[in-house]
């Protein structure tokens, strides 16, 4: 598999502190990465390196199998923590001064305002755009040069309900179009919901590197609910397969021995004369994966 | 190179702050300049003479030193420019826009390009603009004829040489202090306070060391030019000792800037 990203032995110290450690991470193309970690573990200055801002103390990266220098930035999109434009100019004014450091063509200002939902407010000065449109024209800066990686750090922070929504949708269409994007986040369900990979930082050292849908093969668990609620609870206590219930809310959870699947399921509740109204199989959340790895490291 | 300056200009053409600076440097320059010739007339008029001269027949408009004075009175100006700079370059920390330069792909060094072509651009403005003044002024007055036109032109890029290593000056004074507000009150507490009393104590006890002061070297590339009006000796060129003396400062700003961008994370 091609990678867009290998990054090898990459370190930064600031003075005593070793805020990345001899960190080697690859990217494969087409992937959404997550890269995840408690604050301070290093994952924005990792990103910082990758992207030129930020000096390494040793180590290397290198861009598309063997690319480097500064050039090879023009072809990434990327965002570092907040969106960084100038205050005074207007939005399109901003992609402009983006577009001819990029090379990037001047018809793609309007094409990447449209895509993200501000062009009609494109001559409105930056300093009056609510955050979730300022990550929006950050997003939309990043797709001047039609990228074929994106690295978005932190894409959601800060924003509503609505706003993470929109971005979230957003950086799925991109994702589907074949770009990489890689994302720094500690919002752990917009992970899941995102990402194909992820990998888990600890002061500045890779502890776990892994695909989000093999994390469903490590346990199954289901929601599940029937209308006939005393049928349903006393068929999951018989049963020998089930190793836990818990009711949560109004529907019940329940983890399945690792060899049996939702059919089993299914089939042994309406032996015992329960039809279910809901059978919805539920992923490890990356949360308790990433409590577990972080809390595993805690003890090595 | 021209993308770059492109670059700074994108950024800068609808920032108000800047243009209102390089439109009273403008406007400063042209007040004095004109006035100075009524200010002569008006001493005149009072009575006023020096050793049975009176003051209007100086001839300050002339072709023969022209461009010398206009040079000299922009000298006193130059912190008009120099300011525009200093928050160009304020801006980009403040607003983050320096990272995001290097993340949409500039490279360090193109940013310090750019910095550098965009004060080069404003020397070159500034001289572009002594010389049309000039021009009208000289048209107006002079007493010689157009033949003495060139005399005295050789001080617009003595001029612009002047104002880029001022600008270099400042510059670096911003990437270490990075601030705007603080950075010009300690350029105007060193150029008109802290300088001037080294340079003083210097020529003092070291007379030798007179002038290696940053500033007073950049400063003595165009001379005073009115002592020659009561006929003192005056240095009515640019000499190139003193050239290299500025240029020398110049070159070390260059690097020093040059090291900061390359050097410190962004």
């Amino acid at each position: 598999m091609t990678s867009v990203l290998t990054i090898s032995g990459l370190t930064k110290k600031f003075g005593r502190l070793t805020a990345v450690d001899h960190l080697e991470l690859d990217v494969p193309k087409g992937s959404v990465f997550g890269i995840l970690g408690p604050n301070g573990s290093g994952k924005t200055t990792t990103l910082g390196m990758i992207l030129g801002v930020i000096n390494p103390s040793s180590g290397s990266f290198s861009w598309f199998e063997g690319e480097k220098g500064h050039q090879v930035r023009k072809k990434i999109g990327a965002i570092l923590e907040a969106p960084c434009f100038y205050h005074y100019l207007s939005a399109s004014e901003n992609l402009k001064v983006a577009a001819t450091i990029k090379d990037a063509p001047k018809h793609r200002i309007d094409e990447v305002l449209d895509r993200v939902g501000l062009l009609s407010r494109k001559d409105d000065p930056f300093r009056s755009y609510s955050l979730g449109m300022k990550q929006r024209l950050a997003i939309g800066s990043a797709l001047l040069s039609d990228p074929e990686v994106m690295i978005l750090d932190e894409p959601t922070n800060g924003l509503d309900p609505q706003g993470i929504a929109e971005i979230r949708n957003l950086i799925i269409d991109l994702a589907n179009e074949g770009r990489t994007i890689i994302t720094a986040s500690h919002m752990l369900s917009e992970v899941q919901r995102i990402c194909t990979d992820f990998a888990v930082l600890r002061l500045g050292k890779k502890v776990y590197q892994g695909k989000v849908n093999e994390l469903d093969h490590e346990k199954a668990r289901y929601e599940i609910w029937a209308e006939d609620e005393s049928s349903l609870t006393a068929a999951l206590t018989d049963s020998s397969f089930i190793l836990s219930q818990r009711k949560e809310g109004g529907v019940f959870i329940v983890t399945l021995d690792k060899d049996k699947s939702a059919a089993d399921l299914n089939e042994y509740l309406m032996g015992r004369g329960v039809v279910l109204n809901r059978l919805i199989p539920q992923a490890t959340s990356l949360e308790q994966r990433f409590l577990q790895i972080l809390k595993a490291e805690d003890h090595a | 190179m021209l993308r770059l300056v492109k670059i700074e200009y994108l950024k800068l053409k609808s920032n108000r702050a800047l243009w209102i600076l390089l439109g009273l440097y403008f406007v400063a320059i042209s007040a004095v300049a004109i006035g100075a010739g009524a200010f002569l007339d008006y001493l005149t008029a009072q009575g006023v003479d020096y050793r049975g001269i009176n003051p209007s027949i100086f001839p300050i408009y002339d072709w023969e030193d022209i461009y010398h004075n206009l040079a000299y009175l922009a000298s006193y100006f130059s912190v008009f420019p120099a300011f525009l700079l200093i928050i160009s370059v304020s801006n980009e920390f403040t607003y983050k826009t320096h990272r995001q330069n290097i993340i949409d792909g500039l490279s360090r060094t193109e940013f310090f390009l750019s910095k550098l072509s965009f004060a080069a651009f404003l020397s070159f403005v500034s001289a572009s603009f002594l010389f049309l003044l000039g021009l009208l002024l000289g048209l107006i007055n002079s007493e010689s004829g157009l033949s003495a036109f060139p005399n005295s032109l050789i001080f617009l890029p003595g001029h612009a040489f002047q104002l880029f290593c001022f600008f270099l000056f400042s510059i670096l004074l911003v990437l270490v202090i990075r601030r705007s507000g603080i950075t010009i009150v300690l350029l105007l507490l060193y150029a008109l306070i802290l300088e001037p009393i080294l340079s003083a104590l210097l020529k003092w006890q070291v007379p030798e060391l007179g002038i290696v002061l940053p500033l007073d070297s950049i400063s003595s590339i165009v001379r005073v030019p009115f002592s020659k009006y009561i006929l003192l000796q005056t240095q009515d060129y640019v000499a190139w000792m003193d050239l290299l003396r500025g240029g020398m400062w110049g070159l070390v700003f260059t690097a020093l800037i040059f090291l900061i961008l390359k050097k410190k994370d962004f």
